[in-house]
């Protein structure tokens, strides 16, 4: 091998380096296998799972006894079983987090290259502000089904993994779409799941599935509605009042599938623009159309002149069979809760996932919503993105590749940024490494795989720039619970692992996530019903440090306190302002992108109108070849990385931002259009009648959009 | 999936059938697969039976991508015994199996990654298999030569299959060059999964049920307030369409065809959308608020303006194509490749001239809007009941066409059937040249190959900075010529290095000049592949492996469209070319 790397310190490097592999699931285990088989030699891999029977089609470090073990241990085991041939090899298995206190700083300093082989956005953003803060170079990546893509984060030389402002779990629904006005299957879905707790689970009223009053649309009726109300004594929780009715199948589901449904007819505003939900009553059940199988699903069918069954739970359940899962599900539910305690879902639990499976398809059903099959229904429910070996083959191998090409550049291995020396260091990666993409073949791009240089960083970016952030953050301050502020804003939109909150200026904290840890149950009760206006330094325009030890990352959060609209803003409690005066929300993205969708219409049209400019019509064609990546690589869920938007745009010319809106003008040519996107848990299965499936992929497609064109317009 | 080869599978034997208990784990070790491909897909690879030549790293990477997800079986061809550089790249090949029959060890080794596939190894050469038994490559679903460098045996088994129509992927992985070519006589695609595509809609001639629905919808005018939000904005299309052929004195399946026509449409749409919003007509309805008219289903049809509005009877030019194929009057005469495939696009064509005025059958899919659950339910139903219709009738047409040639129609499903009425948009052929035909500068065959060679030869700059990967298939041919005359790879012997590099030079010139190519002088990458000495890196075949699974995938499951031609992967600029002649 020495030959062909032609480079007597590189392969030395190679040998003593230390790599940090994050995840040692699909990606994970190939990267192992390959960094071993390249001549690495001591590999750390970090993993908090334990091996699943799902895991086996493309994770082949394991196997069926493996099941329930951990699977960094498993995979270092059988790397030092597979690959000790006479050499010594120092493969270290953690089974924990990576987003544990314990993974500081000098831990990640203690390597020479950090890789991501992650399943999750959180972990991804706090490994990469983890690098960052050490200076270590990580490479990220990612697959979903056939997709895939690799590139390479360096400090100051290329775009951190967050340089694209922060990326959104789309799985996240506004308290009112989930129980007042569902529309998509998810939303029921959502809503089953909330219901499994609201009766078996941990006690916690944020996932309340009875119909909501604080809907902003039915502001107007609400009292109204509440005199109602106030005819039933005191509200119950809906555990206690399926446990006065001791859980009976019949009285749940007409409460839950007729007398809220109605109950809900009664808030007119929501029905304006809306499909009206119909109630469903136990007695309909003996309709003959809730007894009979959609025509989708025959149960077997013939392939290659053989006939091999359909696996029942791809099968679309009648009403009627929807409802003697949920009454078979809630009894055994209901002896576990009695015996066990309260239960956790879990998508791999037979009897949770049927419970779900029958309570969204039946609230679908009540909605006009299309139902699922509970192979569907699994998927969703447990953010199940398909995945297969040789996609992972194909990503471990180029991480590999990347991993060789850092150390040929990181010569003067030095974690002091001072050194002159760096900015040579730099280009030379700037240079070698990659980003790469593994796409559909088609007949506009017959290449494997596309790779491009390295994006530059994000000069506004709010976590590689190198300066604190100001931000601002309207929300109402007597509404807002300080918990939901912490959960929601400073875990999940800015990706805080331990923060402190302090007001600017002084050095005392008012929040603490360390503190919050060492709270006693009954003090917990207390803070979790803190409304923020509760802390008193809590007030309008008043200054906030946020400050992450363990990321070395602060933020200074401007509060401004103001009543706030929760249906203008799809459902968020808060609005944020990044200081150069950008909104990140949703809608008003959404206006701009329509105005320049229509003006690139008319550009395109007019292009097309002079047939001479036959070659302006090809550099269209070739823009157009290059925004198809960027919307195949919205699809790639969780690992969604748009690309720099600053960047494509400035890459050939200002017409460059409406190549997306030429592209899907380019079919009137006669060919192309729209854009096809298949989401994450799209699924092949029986066609014959699948048009609501369409519909289902087409919002779907329409949401992916929108979030592409909006990432596109942020910078 | 060939011709051959389905006739084949269907011979086998059936596996023994699965108990539910078996099933039930197989369907969640299959989880995450089964959502991308479907069972249709699933049963597909494991019906299928691979044959690899040679155990190589690449080899043995690309089958561990198709034995995890289940491939039914596959038989490895290697007469070779396993060396210390096999362990030191080959993750199925441990340290104990140094000196054993590689074929044998790495057939063991795949096969504990997964219990539900068979396994089976030949330890002879490719050379004394083609000579004794040359059947023995034609049973196989796709054949897979890994690092087989003799332009003699290469030919050889490029020959066979393409007479055979049986799939051959012939790889090379060489230090920092991999190479993909993908042979296939032909390969038909129902479900070609494409990036872009026209919705079906049929506005400009609407089948009379259709022609009903938006008939007895068109008098928004009077309509409540809710109702005219919530009318499908096919409806509104359809109206205004109507308006402007009249305004325009254009004929009653005539759509706007030019920028201006569709902006007069667009701006008939949008002068209405302006009247209503401004008529204080709405404002006063039973249960709304003083709230301005929101019509975003107008918006909608403004837009579909460009996208909806297209000819009934487009046919895209990839199906026209496929509607003049030879094969489609072959068909009626004698046993074809790919009978079934051929036989739907006879009966389509049929179904075209007699029965759809040249329309395709409907696709039946109906895109989202806004719209009252009960109107976008009947238009739903509309169209599919039409899709329904249309299938039924190119069912008929089969029946026909499998009467005349005395075959039962039932060789083709109902479920097949229906995939094909629906994707009959998208349906393709995909052929690709016979290997063998680059091996001689004579003939029909390869006169295309030497003229696209002369062609990138002429036009490729190999000295400037944006490298042109052309040049790596220059040198991995070259490289075959030097292991076909000296059963060897140049440099392979660090003390032979120097004079490989001039025997490697002289081996390039010659095979530039038996295609009449003009001399180039490219010694730095002489220079490269010498230095390689036909070292594998195990990276490098790793991803190569995957991209030739996801091509064998590809091909067994009849999904996606494969690869055209010759990929060549340069690793040292993470870059791929696809060259097609």
């Amino acid at each position: 091998m020495k030959h062909v790397f032609d480079d007597q310190n590189l392969v030395d490097s190679i040998k003593k380096s230390k790599i940090l592999l994050v995840g040692g699931g699909g990606i994970g285990c190939e990267v192992i296998k390959n960094l071993l088989l390249t001549g690495f030699s001591h590999v750390s891999v970090i993993d908090l799972d334990t091996i699943d029977v799902s895991n086996l089609n493309r994770q082949f470090l394991f196997n069926k006894s493996h099941v329930g073990e951990s699977k960094a241990k498993v995979a270092a085991n059988v790397a030092h079983k597979n690959f000790a041939h006479g050499e010594h090899i120092d493969v270290k298995a953690i089974h924990n987090s990576i987003q544990s206190q314990e993974y500081d700083v000098s831990f990640f300093k203690s390597f020479s290259i950090v890789i991501n082989a992650l399943d999750n956005i959180s972990a991804r953003s706090h490994v990469n502000r983890m690098c960052l803060a050490a200076n270590v170079p990580l490479i990220e990546s990612g697959s979903e089904g056939y997709f895939g893509q690799v590139f390479t984060i360096k400090k100051h030389v290329s775009a951190c993994y967050e340089c694209t402002g922060q990326r959104q779990d789309q799985r996240t629904f506004a308290s009112c779409t989930i129980r007042n006005t569902p529309s998509l299957p998810i939303h029921c879905i959502v809503w089953a799941k909330h219901l499994f707790a609201q009766l078996f689970g941990e006690d916690d009223p944020d996932n309340d599935v009875s119909p909501d009053l604080s809907d902003a649309e039915v502001a107007s009726q609400v009292n109204e509605l509440m005199k109602e109300i106030s005819n039933d004594k005191k509200p119950e929780t809906t555990r206690e009042w399926a446990q006065k009715n001791n859980y009976d199948p019949i009285v749940l589901f007409n409460k839950l599938f007729c007398i809220d449904i109605q109950y809900l007819l009664k808030m007119v505003n929501l029905w304006e623009k809306r499909r009206k939900p119909t109630p469903l009553h136990f007695d309909d059940l003996a309709k003959e159309h809730f007894t009979c199988q959609p025509s989708s699903s025959t149960s077997s069918e013939v392939c290659n002149g053989k006939t091999y069954s359909k696996l029942k739970d791809q099968k679309i359940w009648t009403i009627r069979e929807c409802y003697e899962v949920f009454s078979e599900s809630l009894k055994e539910l209901k002896e576990r809760f009695n015996k066990e305690g309260n239960l956790i879902w879990d998508k791999d639990d037979e009897t949770a996932l049927n419970f779900v499976a029958a309570v969204s398809n039946l609230r679908s059903h009540c909605f006009g919503i299309e139902m699922k099959s509970k192979f569907d229904v699994k998927s969703m429910a447990g953010n199940i993105i398909p995945a297969i070996s040789s996609t992972n083959s194909i990503i471990g191998g180029l991480i590999t590749l990347q991993a060789i090409k850092l150390l040929q550049n990181l010569k003067h291995e030095t974690n002091d940024e001072k050194l002159p020396n760096n900015s040579f260091e730099d280009n030379a990666i700037k240079n070698n490494c990659k980003q790469i993409f593994l796409r559909k073949v088609s007949l506009n791009r017959p290449n494997l795989i596309s790779s491009y240089e390295l994006f530059d960083p994000n000069p506004n970016c709010l976590v590689c720039s190198g300066r604190v952030p100001e931000i601002d953050i309207t929300l109402s301050l007597n509404e807002v619970l300080m918990i939901d502020f912490v959960e929601q804003v400073l875990f999940k939109k800015l990706n805080f692992v331990c923060p402190d909150i302090c007001i600017d200026g002084t050095a005392k904290v008012i929040w603490s996530k360390d503190e919050a840890d060492m709270e006693t149950e009954e003090e917990r009760e207390i803070s979790k019903k803190k409304l923020m206006s509760d802390f008193k330094s809590l007030k309008n325009d008043v200054r906030l440090r946020v400050n992450d030890l363990l990321q070395d990352y602060s933020v200074l959060i401007t509060l401004k306190d103001e009543k706030f609209d929760l249906n203008e803003n799809e459902g968020l409690f808060y609005k944020i302002i990044i200081n150069e005066g950008e909104i990140k929300t949703e809608s008003k993205n959404k206006e701009s992108t329509n105005e320049i969708k229509d003006e690139a219409e008319e550009a395109f049209e007019k292009t097309k109108m002079d047939s001479s400019k036959e070659d302006e019509l090809l550099r269209t064609d070739q823009q157009c070849l290059r925004t198809n990546e960027l919307n195949d690589i919205s699809k790639i869920g969780e690992i969604a990385y748009e690309e720099n938007s600053q960047e494509i745009i400035c890459i050939d010319d200002e017409d460059e931002e409406d190549s997306e809106d030429i592209m899907v003008m380019a079919e009137y040519a006669g060919e192309t259009m729209v854009t096809e996107v298949e989401n994450g848990g799209d699924v092949e299965t029986d066609n014959s009648c699948d048009i609501i499936e369409v519909r289902e992929k087409r919002k779907v497609e329409e949401n992916e959009g929108d979030f592409l064109l909006k990432k596109r317009r942020l910078d | 999936m060939t011709g051959v080869n389905e006739m084949l599978t269907f011979q086998k034997s059936p596996k023994s059938p699965n108990s539910p208990s078996n099933e039930s784990e197989k369907s969640r070790k299959y989880d995450r697969q089964l959502r991308l491909w479907g069972e249709v897909g699933q049963f597909a690879i494991e019906n299928s039976n691979i044959c690899l030549i040679n155990a190589t790293a690449l080899g043995t990477e690309t089958l561990k991508s198709l034995v995890l997800p289940g491939l039914g079986s596959f038989t490895i061809v290697d007469n070779t015994k396993v060396t210390d550089e096999d362990i030191g790249n080959n993750f199925f090949l441990d340290s104990e199996s140094l000196g054993k029959s590689r074929a044998m060890v790495a057939t063991q080794l795949l096969l504990e990654m997964n219990s539900d596939v068979r396994g089976d190894f030949v330890e002879e050469s490719v050379d004394s298999l083609l000579q004794a038994n040359p059947s023995f490559f034609t049973n196989f679903s796709v054949v897979i030569a890994t690092n087989v460098w003799n332009e003699k045996t290469v030919c050889k088994l490029s020959q066979l299959l393409w007479e055979t129509n049986v799939p051959l992927l012939i790889c090379y992985s060489y230090g920092f060059i991999g190479c993909i070519r993908l042979q296939i006589a032909e390969h038909t695609i129902i479900e070609s999964h494409p990036d872009n595509f026209l919705e079906d809609l049929r506005l400009d001639k609407p089948f009379p049920e259709l022609r009903a629905f938006f008939e007895s919808n068109l008098n928004i005018e009077n309509q409540t307030r809710k109702d005219l939000t919530h009318t499908p904005y096919l409806v509104l299309l359809f109206k205004y369409l109507k308006q402007w052929q009249q305004e325009n004195n254009k004929a009653d399946d005539c759509l706007p065809i030019n920028y201006k026509e569709k902006a007069q449409l667009k701006a008939l749409i949008k002068e209405a959308m302006n009247q209503f919003k401004q008529s204080k007509l709405w404002h006063s309805d039973e249960n709304s608020v003083e709230k301005e008219l929101e019509l975003d289903n107008f918006e909608e049809a403004i837009k579909a303006v460009n996208t909806v509005l297209v000819p009934s009877n487009f046919i895209p030019s990839e199906t026209k194509a496929i509607l003049e194929h030879p094969s489609v009057s072959e068909v009626m005469n004698k046993k074809i490749k790919n009978m079934k495939f051929w036989l739907l696009v006879k009966s389509l064509k049929e179904f075209l001239a007699n029965k759809s005025e040249g329309c395709l059958p409907v696709r039946g899919s109906l895109p989202d809007m806004t719209s009252d659950s009960d109107r976008y339910v009947k238009l739903q139903k509309i169209y599919s009941n039409k899709a329904k219709e249309d299938a039924d009738a190119v069912q008929a047409c089969l029946q026909e066409v499998c009467g005349t040639i005395g075959m039962s129609s039932e060789i083709v499903s109902d479920n097949t059937l229906k995939k094909f009425c629906k994707n009959a948009h998208f349906l393709r052929v995909h052929e690709t040249s016979a290997f063998f035909s680059e091996f001689a500068n004579e003939g029909e065959k390869s006169h295309h190959f030497v003229s696209k060679m002369r062609e990138l030869v002429n036009s490729s700059d190999f000295n400037g900075d944006g490298t042109n990967d052309f040049i790596f298939y220059l040198m991995i041919r070259s490289v075959m010529r030097f292991v076909t005359l000296y059963s060897r790879f140049p440099g392979y012997c660090s003390d032979q290095v120097e004079s490989d590099i001039n025997t490697l030079k002289s081996c390039f010139k010659e095979f530039l000049s038996d295609f009449g190519l003009p001399p180039l002088s490219k010694d730095d990458y002489i220079h490269e592949m010498c230095r390689y000495g036909g070292c594998e890196l195990h990276s490098i075949s790793s991803f190569l492996g995957g991209c030739i699974a996801h091509e064998i995938i590809k091909l067994i499951t009849s999904q996606y469209v494969p690869i055209k031609n010759t990929v060549i992967y340069n690793a040292m600029n993470s870059t791929t070319t696809t060259f097609d002649w």
